[in-house]
């Protein structure tokens, strides 16, 4: 009883009842649900190194907020046996023997004595820090910034600066084969998540003092290390400042990956098509930038960025190079066909079977007829069903591990195929066409353009069971106008095709390798390479 | 101003201007009048684009006088001589409705029998509005993509029909009146001359004059040969009085071919293949007539002008087909079928402001 009459006049609502949006800062939603987008804000750290330590500490405290985070550590000695000081690292980030063995037992060896208290930093530094990348700062933000890192500060009693040292040490992925690029021919590394292996894979590659690696942070609240890999004076220096006036447009709260910063930085938001190439080996983005394209690594992300781009990149492959001229032509043709095929075949089936039979011989209307004697769903609906079935299966296919991902493709493939066949549900005709479609879906060696290529294969496909012939060429012209009007970073998706630039080869024909000194004409490099 | 221009090289512009020749010579052809008397039609179609270039030279030779890149700086700024500019856009609009409506008319006659050529346009105007409205880079490279399919299409089609080709079909050649031949060359100049008067409009995105010359005397010589190869080929297969009454006569061409090979069942989707080459020929000419249009009346966006190109070009193709006689049947042809497609582009005109409040330049 006394529980219901609490529960009645009670003021304040029970802590089941507690909703999370309603304590949302920007108030009630709208009707649609929709906001301005927000900025983040992002807020830098004021001001600089205290003399005192105990305020120096007092502020890392409270900013770090140690009293719950256990992962900062905060390792008070003295300087000399006489000085104050403090060493403030990350836990995990920042490697404890470093920590131990180059600056505590150092700080405890040196002796201090005759020292100006305001050149301690300086003279620790010199004298007993045996370790390859020290900075001096006073100021707060690069403090936070590098214990952020893993990096560990030394903050001495009396001293206005404190002294930075490069101590990480956390744990990351070796360098493996790539999952998403294999090939034959050619190199078997790809990209980690590690910035620095990164850059070092690539200056591997490239041995050359005019290859510029420029770190930077890539925007946003969480201050990812972002790095611009190009070529000094090869790169076109319109395309450089304006990638990078684009990257310091960029401020979220989104943890960023390639694809997010495709996708902050791009032209043409709803084009399906990608305009950044994301690249898993380093050699393929070393080549880019040979060319005269700007790689992009982010911290984290074990991908690397390659714009701008243009459609033969999306259909080309890593080890295309490596192979004989004339071998290599005809795996490029291959591949054509393949995207047209996985593009326009559905769609031109589709509208040869509803609206222009006359166009099929009789023994292939006979078989199409019979084979479609007891579907019930109409055509239309059975081959987008079909294809829905086909990206299913490949997403669960990829998202799962390894070997039970391939047995997914098997199971999907045949026996899910033969089912439907069996249990009336799809005709055989239908599948032959939707399995050729699959195969050349995946002649198309870039992911993104696969997904671009699905995009477009329904879209054509709802256009022919509408009009036919005359959907598919409606539809088919407005696609390619927009893909021709598209440009990745100022350079048009279709060049060195539409417009037409100097360049080693074709669309579709691979050139002598003896000419593709001259390939990089579509870029536009300052330093043409005749 | 907002014209969408953009930028393009001389193999694009002369992609767009040998597409544009082609369509025009073999597909806006008026059968009625050039088969009349005899099969002259390829020869009409060599002198018809000579007479276009002659014209194209004389005006890119005024504009290095003039010093100017396009038509416009022909024509005056003033309000009466901004008036020259109308002519030239209705010609370019006719221009674009030409194959536009040929196609249209063998859809209807071959493909879609049951279906109202209403039907048709109604896929064909999202189409041309987004053409006309993405500007004339967009349409030259989009050309410069589809030439190598095309040409290799009407190159198969014109030898897929050689078993058929009878060389005394050419027979009876008009040689006899050649006053005729030019007469009917003349009235064939709004077809031959049309791709370069619309370059002319849009020459200011070429590099300079003289890669604008050069594109379009490329583009028009090589379309027009290949127009009149492949009138030449049509006169081979048919005799003339049959072609005097025959709609699409290259494309019944390839009908005959597949009647002989019934494994070769291609014949539709190279007609639409030629559609699509049909609509960009037309799109540049509406696209064309809208920056004429844009600039003359100093409308400072060229979109809702080439929205409304395209939605009059497809009303009096509408119109047309239906062969209506009087005013009064036309407007309730066009009140009954059309009003939708007038309807839509119309206001955006009306919203879109002549001209802009200049901002104030803080110093």
């Amino acid at each position: 009883m006394k529980h219901v009459i609490r529960n009645l006049l009670q003021f304040d609502r029970p802590y089941r009842q507690f909703e999370l949006l309603e304590t949302e800062p920007e108030g009630t939603p709208s009707f649609f649900a929709r906001t301005k987008p927000r900025r983040a804000k992002i807020t830098p750290e004021h001001g600089t190194v205290q003399r005192r330590l105990s305020a120096n500490l007092a502020w890392l405290k409270a900013r770090f907020h140690t009293d719950v985070n256990a992962d900062v550590i905060l390792r008070p000695f003295k300087l000399g046996g006489t000085v104050d000081a403090l060493a403030v690292g990350m836990n995990g980030m920042a490697d404890d023997q470093k920590i131990a063995d180059f600056i505590l037992r150092p700080a405890f060896q040196i002796d201090v004595s005759g020292v100006k208290t305001a050149d301690l930093p300086t003279y620790f530094c010199e004298n007993a820090l045996s370790m390859h990348e020290t900075e001096l700062t006073d100021r707060r933000d690069a403090i936070v910034q590098a214990i952020t890192e893993g990096r560990t500060a030394i903050l001495l009693d009396g001293a206005k600066e404190a002294i930075l040292c490069d101590t990480r040490g956390f744990v990351s992925r070796a360098v493996g084969e790539p999952q998403n690029e294999m090939t034959i021919m050619g190199p078997k590394e790809a990209f980690t998540e590690n910035i620095r292996t990164n850059v070092t894979l690539l200056r591997r590659i490239l041995k050359r003092p005019d290859f510029v690696c420029e770190f930077r942070d890539a925007g946003g609240t969480n201050r990812t290390k972002l790095v611009l890999c190009y070529l000094d004076g090869t790169v076109n220096p319109a395309l450089l400042s304006e990638v990078k006036r684009r990257l310091d447009t960029i401020s979220t709260d989104m943890r960023l990956t390639v694809g997010r910063v495709e996708q902050l930085i791009e032209d043409y938001t709803y084009l399906p098509l990608p305009q950044m190439l994301k690249t898993e080996r380093p050699d393929r983005a070393a080549s880019a930038v040979l060319d005269g394209r700007i790689a992009l690594l982010l911290e984290g992300c074990p991908q690397a960025g390659v714009l701008p781009i243009t459609i033969a990149d999306l259909l080309a492959s890593g080890e295309d190079l490596d192979m004989r001229q004339p071998v290599g032509t005809v795996v490029l043709l291959i591949r054509m066909i393949g995207a047209v095929l996985s593009t326009y075949l559905p769609a031109y089936f589709l509208a040869l079977a509803l609206h222009h039979p006359g166009q099929l011989s009789g023994e292939i209307l006979e078989t199409v007829v019979a084979s479609r004697a007891m579907v019930f769903l109409p055509l239309w609906m059975e081959m987008i069903f079909l294809l829905l079935v086909f990206q299913l299966v490949r997403e669960a296919g990829l998202r799962v591990p390894g070997s039970i991902g391939h047995a997914i493709g098997i199971i999907g493939g045949l026996l899910l195929g033969q089912a439907a066949v069996s249990a009336n549900i799809v005709s055989t005709v239908v599948l032959i066409i939707v399995a050729l479609t699959g195969l050349g879906n995946f002649a198309i060696p870039d992911y993104s353009a696969q997904v671009a290529a699905a995009y477009y294969r329904v879209l054509l496909c709802v256009a022919a069971t509408l009009a036919g012939l005359l959907g598919i060429t409606a539809a088919g012209l407005c696609v390619t106008a927009v893909m021709c009007s598209a440009k990745s970073f100022g350079v048009p998706f279709f060049a060195p095709f539409a417009p037409v630039t100097k360049h080693a080869g074709h669309l579709l024909f691979r050139s002598r390798i003896r000419n593709r000194a001259s390939s990089t004409d579509p870029m536009n490099p300052e330093r043409r390479r005749a | 101003m907002n014209l969408r221009i953009g930028a393009f090289g001389r193999q694009e512009t002369a992609s767009m201007v040998l597409i544009a020749a082609f369509f025009g010579g073999c597909f806006g052809m008026d059968s009625h009048a050039l088969y009349a008397d005899g099969n002259a039609s390829y020869l009409v179609q060599i002198i018809a684009t000579v007479q276009a270039l002659l014209l194209f030279e004389g005006t890119v030779w005024v504009l290095r006088l003039r010093g100017g890149n396009d038509i416009s700086a022909l024509i005056g700024r003033s309000r009466i001589k901004r008036l020259l500019a109308v002519p030239i856009v209705l010609a370019l609009m006719l221009a674009a409705m030409q194959p536009l409506e040929s196609f249209l008319l063998t859809m209807t006659q071959y493909v879609f029998t049951d279906a109202k050529q209403v039907i048709a346009c109604l896929y064909l105007l999202p189409c041309l509005f987004l053409l006309t409205a993405l500007g004339a880079e967009t349409l030259m490279r989009t050309a410069r993509i589809l030439l190598p399919i095309l040409l290799l299409s009407i190159v198969a089609a014109v030898l897929s029909g050689i078993g058929q080709y009878r060389l005394y079909r050419i027979h009876p050649i008009p040689l006899g009146e050649p006053f005729r031949i030019f007469t009917q060359a003349g009235s064939a100049q709004i077809r031959a001359a049309a791709p370069l008067l619309a370059l002319l409009c849009v020459g200011e995105g070429t590099q300079d004059r003289m890669a604008m010359r050069s594109g379009g005397r490329i583009g028009a010589i090589a379309g027009g040969l290949i127009a009149a190869a492949a009138l030449f080929a049509l006169s081979m297969t048919f005799p003339y009085t049959q072609l005097v009454d025959m709609p699409a006569p290259f494309y019944r061409m390839l009908v005959e071919v597949r009647a002989e090979n019934p494994t070769l069942r291609l014949d539709r989707a190279v007609l639409f293949l030629w559609f699509s080459g049909a609509i960009l020929s037309s799109a540049f000419y509406l696209y064309a007539a809208s920056v004429l249009f844009a600039k003359s009346f100093h409308v400072r966006d060229v979109r809702p002008v080439a929205l409304c190109m395209s939605g009059i070009a497809v009303t009096l193709i509408l119109v047309l087909y239906y062969d209506s006689k009087t005013t009064a049947a036309i407007l309730e042809r066009m009140y009954r079928d059309a009003w939708i497609l007038i309807s839509v582009p119309f206001p955006l005109i009306l919203l879109n402001p002549k001209r802009r409040k200049r901002c104030a330049v803080s110093s």
